[in-house]
């Protein structure tokens, strides 16, 4: 147990009967920073957060909250972590209301003047004008915006947020972005979130989680994983002779006339010396970066 | 600390600002429509046209025998609407995932089924008390202005109407409470349907002479047939308080163990 994490877990493994959605998935959340969980559908992102919230169990594997394994019984515990996972309201209730039901059985709000406190988060995610309307009248976006007001409610310390984009429109994208990052910053909230916009997760995220079949497929910042996936195309003016770069670990085109280099190798400076001492000169050299998206599709 | 009544008071609160809670209001029509039709002596309105029951030829009724008559007769759709009700407070919310924000929030299943189903218990001893005022300020100013009331608020059996009424009440309950156990397993709408069915058909369970006095509707009209002691009351009500007890025990346990996926 590490006193800078909020949350630690380790080995967490998930089986619904023969299938094993989640495999021995271990890795940190910091104080403070912001987790961008990414994997494609099925990976097993959902999987991960609902054990995390205890709504899935019978699990192997520790979840470690605060320093102590996490007590999903306690709700003193739980209520100090905002979850938004499958948005899903009583439709013919109103916002405030449904935020009401919510204030009740929330421990740290008991005593304190809910009115005020249910409309303080109204207006903090928007929707102060839509506090007395119908939740089966509110767009998608509008009913994300009451989800997070819903995982903001009781200050939490941490945040585990399932999907926050989407449907969202850009504005949507940016308001949610924004409250995101400024919890971090001026409550010190940690964040876990799985998302499938790419964009997003690069641009708010301290570190990044990429599960792939129910495993971690990369866990880092993602400098370091745009620095691993980043690639080199140097299409040259000739023919390439293949033994030139022989010792390097290359892919040269059909044509050969194409040669890809990736920048994790550190052999990019050393290539194009070859190749200048070989007399090919270069026509273009492009540089690949997105490096989320590469991870995406392999 | 978070505590028992919160959560049923969140329970209440949902309940009662649902349009669906509402539907129970249709039934107090059926006094009102019967009591103006005794009064007016319209006999299309005050007859099924069944021997079972026939409030036409039933002369001098007691305030507590209307009531009961009128309970009777609204058994069926009350407890359609019940079920409804009962399947959307916690199938439908499993359904449609509304559920776990609150199993989060309140971090014990068992809490959350037993605030649902007293929330709902509630509902029907509110719903039971309006309809029985109602019946009775309809008696008053109606049915005993006809030649079908006898003036009287009590009579000689009202004992007999009053344990029936209870008898039938556990009834309720338990179906309430097998309502949720069986929404641990199935979706809202077949959850509502093989509820009302099953009791549709435990009514049908009278044919069997052995077995037909474990279902508490048949006993509820046992006792007011007069053959009932109070022996075999205290013990059937035990009875189906325990099939209550029971449904709620395995749902607490079946879904404290269950994945919400």
């Amino acid at each position: 147990m590490n006193g800078n994490y909020i949350l630690e877990i380790q080995g967490l493994q998930k089986s619904y009967g023969k299938f094993t959605a989640l495999k021995d998935i271990s890795f940190n959340v910091a104080r403070g920073k912001i987790i961008g969980l990414l994997g494609k559908n099925g990976a097993g992102k959902t999987t991960l957060i609902k054990t995390i919230l205890g709504l899935l169990k019978n699990y192997n594997g520790k979840i470690i909250y605060d320093g102590t394994l996490i007590d999903t019984s306690n709700p003193v515990v739980m209520s100090s972590i905002g979850s938004l996972v499958d948005t899903a309201f009583h439709e013919d209730l109103t916002a405030y209301d449904n935020l009401k039901l919510l204030m009740m059985v929330s421990p740290s709000k008991v005593t304190k003047n809910q009115k005020e406190d249910i409309l303080e988060l109204l207006k903090l995610v928007g929707l102060t004008g839509s506090s007395k309307s119908k939740v089966k009248s509110f767009s998608f976006g509008m009913k994300q915006r009451l989800a997070l007001a819903q995982a903001l409610m009781g200050e939490p310390k941490l945040l585990v947020l399932d999907e926050p984009f989407v449907g969202l429109d850009p504005l949507g994208i940016e308001m949610i972005k924004n409250k995101l990052l400024d919890s971090c910053r001026e409550k010190g909230v940690s964040v876990i979130f799985s998302s499938h916009q790419l964009s997003e997760v690069a641009e708010i995220s301290d570190d990044i989680v990429i599960i792939k079949d129910g495993k971690i497929d990369y866990s880092g910042t993602y400098t370091t994983l745009a620095d691993e996936a980043k690639k080199y195309h140097i299409i040259l003016n000739k023919e390439l002779d293949i033994d030139i770069l022989k010792n390097f670990n290359i892919i040269i085109s059909d044509d050969k006339k194409e040669i890809v280099i990736n920048h994790s190798d550190n052999i990019i400076n050393e290539a194009l010396k070859t190749l200048f001492m070989h007399d090919l000169s270069i026509k273009n050299i492009t540089v690949e970066e997105n490096a989320l998206f590469s991870f995406f599709k392999s | 600390m978070i505590h028992q009544p919160t959560t049923l008071k969140m329970e209440l609160y949902k309940l009662f600002k649902k349009k669906t809670t509402y539907l129970l209001c249709i039934n107090y029509l059926v006094p009102i429509i019967f009591g103006i039709g005794m009064f007016a002596q319209v006999s299309f309105l005050v007859s099924d046209g069944t021997d079972s029951f026939d409030i036409i030829s039933t002369q001098g009724i007691s305030g507590l025998e209307f009531i009961n008559n009128m309970m009777t007769q609204a058994h069926y759709i009350t407890v359609f609407i019940l079920v409804v009700i009962s399947s959307l407070a916690f199938s439908g919310e499993v359904e449609c995932k509304q559920i776990d924000l609150y199993v989060v929030r309140i971090c014990n299943r068992g809490k959350i089924i037993l605030a649902k189903f007293l929330a709902l218990t509630f509902l029907q001893v509110l719903y039971y008390m309006i309809f029985s005022i109602i019946s009775l300020v309809i008696y008053i100013f109606f049915v005993n202005q006809s030649k079908y009331g006898n003036g009287m608020i009590y009579d000689s059996n009202h004992m007999q109407y009053i344990l029936s009424f209870l008898i039938r009440f556990l009834g309720v309950m338990s179906i309430t409470a097998l309502n949720i156990f069986i929404g641990m397993k199935t979706k809202s709408f077949p959850c509502f349907a093989a509820t009302y069915i099953i009791w549709f058909i435990t009514k049908y369970i009278n044919f069997f002479d052995n077995i037909k006095l474990f279902i508490p509707d048949n006993f509820a009209e046992y006792i007011l047939s007069n053959k009932a002691n109070d022996f075999q009351i205290v013990l059937y009500a035990g009875l189906f308080l325990i099939y209550t007890i029971l449904s709620l025990i395995i749902s607490i346990i079946s879904f404290t163990k269950k994945d919400l996926k």
